[in-house]
C-alpha cells in the first residue's frame, strides 16, 4: 500500500474514513478486542472480518481499521501484506484455488491450470472481466490422495450490509474434461455472452 | 488406579479406530466407545504422574522433527502459585507439500484431538488452548467447532472440568495462510497478530511463548496418541512399534500409485510394505524412480532403500528423514528436475524473508532450476546450486525452512545427476 497516499486521503476525506467500516464490522471487532490482552493481537482476525464484509481489504479499510483499533497503520499494513489469504485487491465472489503442490503436479495439475486459464481468459491471480471469478493457485491443499484437486470457495451475501457467507467445496481427481464442465456450469453463459 | 484399562482390550489402531470422515462421532457416540476415558484416567492422577507415563512411552512428536513429547513438556515450569495463563497449541497448519494426514484425522475424529489436548492441558497445567488450523481446512474447522460446543455444554471444556480443578478454554484460530506458520515460534507470532516470522531461541516457548507465557505447541497427530496411551499405559504403547520407535503412525502415499491414501500402521513398518502393499504398488505403465519419505522437505530415497523401516533413526541412517510420514512417489515419466523445481519454488515463495540466506538463496535456487528445466541451463549452474545449498544449511538460517528446502535439492542433484546433465546438454527437458 502507498502509505503516504492513504494518509493524504485520510486528511482530505475524513468522512470517507469514518464510513469505511460498517457498524457490523465495528461490533465484531469490539468483541474480538475483548479476547486479547493487547489490541495488536486481534489484527489478523480483524482483517479477516473486514474481508468477510467487503470481499477484500482496501487501503482505506486498513487506515480506518488502524484508527479504530488504535494500532499503527504501518504495523497493520505489514500484517495485511504478509498473509496469502488477505486480499489487497478486489477478488470475485467465486474463488478458484487449484492446488499446485507436488503431488498434484505429479498427477498433471499443470494441464488443469492451463485449462482454467484458457477457459476463464485470465492468468493466475487474475479476475474475470465481469469481476465474478478469481483464479489463484495455492500450495498443497492436503488432499494428495485425490490429486489433482482444487478448492472452490463461494462467498454469498445474505443481507446487504452483513458479512458474506463462505462455502468451500473440494473438487477431486480432476481432469481437463471435469474442469470444462465445472467452469461451464459456473460461468458458461457469461462465457458465451463474452464471446458473442 | 491401575496403569491399564483392564475392562477393554487395547485397540490395534489407537489413532484411527473411531475415525469416520463421512460422519464423525458426536460427543455421545464417542463416549459410548470409551471416548474421554483416557482423559478421565489422566484427571485421576497428578500432572507429574501423567508426565511420567508420557515420558516412559517414548512418544515422539509427529510434526516432523520427532522430538520426545515428554521431554518437551518437562521444560514447562511448574506453576508454583503463578496464576497467569499458560498456553497449549495444536499445530494444525498442515502445509507441508504432500502431507494430508492431519486433515484426515481432524475431519474424521474431532473429539480425539480435544481429548488429547485436555490430557496435555492437565499435564502442563495449561489454561487456554488454541487449535491453529489452516484456512483451507474449513470442514475440519467446522467439525472441531461443533465438537468444542458439545464439550462446553457437557462440562468437558471451560471451568472446573468434570468437577476437577482443571479450567481450560479452547479456541480455534484460522490461519490467514503461510507455510512458515507451521514453525512453532512463527505460529506464536501469528497468534499474537504479527507477521509469522520465527523467534530467536532461547527463550524457548515452553518458558516464554505466547504473550511471554509458558506455551507448548504440538502437532495434531501427537495429541491423537494420548487418549489410548493413558488408557492402556506406556508398556502397551511401546509394544505397538515393530522395532525401536513406540506407537503407531499415520502413513500415506501420493503420486502415481494404484491406491493412494492413508493408513495407520505400526512404527517401523517398511517403506516397501507401505508403497507396495497398502498403496498397491505403482500404477500400470509407471516405474518407481524415487520417493520423498516424509513430505516435501525430506531427502529423496531410491528403490534400493525400500526395505528401510519407517523409524526416525533408521530413516536418518539412510540419509533422509521421517518427516510427516507421508511418502511422495516419483515415477519414471515425471521429470525429477521439474519435481525439485516445484518444491524449491514453493519454499522460495513461502520464505518469510526474515533471514538473508533463505530470502535470497531460495529464489536464486528456484531461478536456476527453472533455467535448467526450461532448457537454458549452464553447467556452472550446478555448482551455483551446490553453493546455495551450503549457504542455506543448518546453522546459517534462523529456522528450518531453508535447510528443509535444501534436502530434496541436494539429494536430487546427487541421484538425478544424469537428468540434470541431459537437460543442460540438450537444452530442453527430455520428459516433455
Amino acid at each position: 500500500m502507498n502509505v503516504e497516499k492513504a494518509t493524504n486521503n485520510i486528511q482530505t476525506d475524513r468522512r470517507q474514513l469514518l464510513t469505511a467500516l460498517s457498524d457490523g464490522e465495528k461490533n465484531e471487532i469490539d468483541l474480538l478486542l475483548q479476547h486479547y490482552p493487547r489490541a495488536s493481537g486481534a489484527t489478523i482476525d480483524a482483517l479477516k472480518i473486514v474481508q468477510q464484509y467487503q470481499g477484500w481489504v482496501s487501503d482505506m479499510a486498513i487506515a480506518a481499521l488502524a484508527q479504530y483499533m488504535r494500532v499503527p497503520l504501518a504495523e497493520l499494513d505489514s500484517v495485511a501484506t504478509f498473509y496469502n489469504l488477505i486480499f489487497r485487491r478486489p477478488v470475485g465472489a467465486t474463488l478458484i484455488h487449484p492446488c499446485n503442490g507436488i503431488s498434484c503436479q505429479l498427477l498433471g495439475c499443470k494441464k488443469i491450470q492451463r485449462q482454467l486459464e484458457t477457459q476463464l481468459q485470465i492468468s493466475d491471480g487474475g479476475t474475470t472481466t465481469d469481476g465474478q471469478i478469481t483464479l489463484l493457485s495455492l500450495p498443497c491443499l492436503g488432499a494428495c490422495d485425490k490429486a489433482p484437486v482444487l478448492l472452490l470457495r463461494k462467498s454469498l451475501r445474505v443481507e446487504s450490509t452483513g458479512p458474506m457467507h463462505c462455502s468451500d467445496q473440494l473438487l477431486e481427481n480432476l481432469n481437463t474434461r471435469k474442469i470444462e464442465l465445472v467452469i461451464n456450469k459456473l460461468w458458461g453463459r457469461r462465457y458465451e455472452r463474452a464471446r458473442s | 488406579m491401575s496403569e491399564q484399562d483392564l475392562s477393554h482390550s487395547p485397540p490395534l489402531k489407537p489413532l484411527s479406530q473411531h475415525l469416520n470422515v463421512v460422519a464423525p462421532l458426536s460427543l455421545q457416540q464417542y463416549r459410548e466407545v470409551q471416548g474421554y476415558q483416557g482423559f478421565e484416567r489422566a484427571l485421576g492422577q497428578s500432572s507429574e504422574q501423567v508426565l511420567d507415563i508420557i515420558k516412559a512411552s517414548n512418544l515422539r512428536g509427529r510434526g516432523g522433527a520427532g522430538f520426545p513429547t515428554g521431554m518437551k513438556w518437562s521444560f514447562v515450569p511448574t506453576p508454583n502459585g503463578d496464576l497467569g495463563p499458560r498456553y497449549l497449541v495444536a499445530n494444525a497448519d498442515e502445509m507441508e507439500p504432500g502431507a494430508f494426514k492431519d486433515r484426515w484425522l481432524m475431519e474424521g475424529a474431532p473429539h480425539q484431538l480435544i481429548e488429547g489436548m485436555l490430557i496435555a492441558a492437565h499435564t502442563i497445567c495449561a489454561t487456554v488452548g488454541y487449535i491453529f488450523i489452516r484456512n483451507e481446512y474449513s470442514l475440519a474447522a467446522a467439525r472441531l467447532q461443533s465438537a468444542i460446543d458439545e464439550c462446553l455444554e457437557a462440562g468437558l471444556l471451560g471451568d472446573n472440568i468434570l468437577g476437577s480443578r482443571l479450567c481450560f478454554q479452547l479456541h480455534i484460530h484460522t490461519s490467514a495462510g503461510r507455510y512458515i506458520c507451521g514453525e512453532e515460534t512463527a505460529l506464536i507470532n501469528a497468534l499474537e497478530g504479527k507477521r509469522a516470522i520465527p523467534r530467536a531461541k532461547p527463550p524457548f516457548p515452553q518458558v516464554a511463548g505466547l504473550w511471554g507465557r509458558p506455551t507448548i505447541v504440538n502437532n495434531v497427530e501427537t495429541f491423537y496418541n494420548l487418549p489410548n496411551l493413558l488408557r492402556f499405559g506406556a508398556q502397551w504403547y511401546q509394544s505397538l512399534g515393530l522395532l525401536d520407535d513406540a506407537g503407531s503412525k499415520i502413513f500415506g502415499v501420493s503420486g502415481r500409485v494404484k491406491n493412494p491414501g492413508l493408513w495407520e500402521l505400526p512404527m517401523g513398518t517398511s517403506i516397501r510394505e507401505i508403497i507396495e502393499q497398502h498403496a498397491g504398488g505403482m500404477a500400470d505403465g509407471y516405474q518407481l524412480r524415487a520417493y520423498l519419505p516424509g513430505g516435501g522437505s525430506t531427502d529423496f530415497l531410491l528403490p534400493e532403500h525400500l526395505d528401510t523401516a519407517m523409524e526416525y533413526n533408521t530413516i536418518s541412517a539412510v540419509g533422509s528423514r521421517m518427516g510427516t510420514g507421508t511418502i511422495i512417489v516419483l515415477d519414471d515419466r515425471n521429470c525429477p528436475v521439474d519435481m525439485i523445481l516445484n518444491l524449491v519454488s514453493f519454499f522460495s515463495q513461502e520464505s518469510c524473508g526474515w533471514c538473508t540466506p533463505c530470502r535470497e538463496g531460495l529464489p536464486s535456487a528456484s531461478y536456476l532450476l527453472r533455467q535448467i528445466e526450461e532448457g537454458n541451463g549452464k553447467l556452472s549452474d550446478l555448482q551455483y546450486l551446490t553453493d546455495i545449498i551450503e549457504l542455506i544449511s543448518f546453522g546459517n538460517t534462523f529456522c528450518a525452512l531453508a535447510p528443509g528446502a535444501a534436502e530434496p535439492l541436494q539429494s536430487g542433484l546427487k541421484f538425478f545427476a544424469e537428468d540434470f546433465a541431459q537437460h543442460i546438454k540438450q537444452q530442453c527437458c527430455p520428459y516433455h
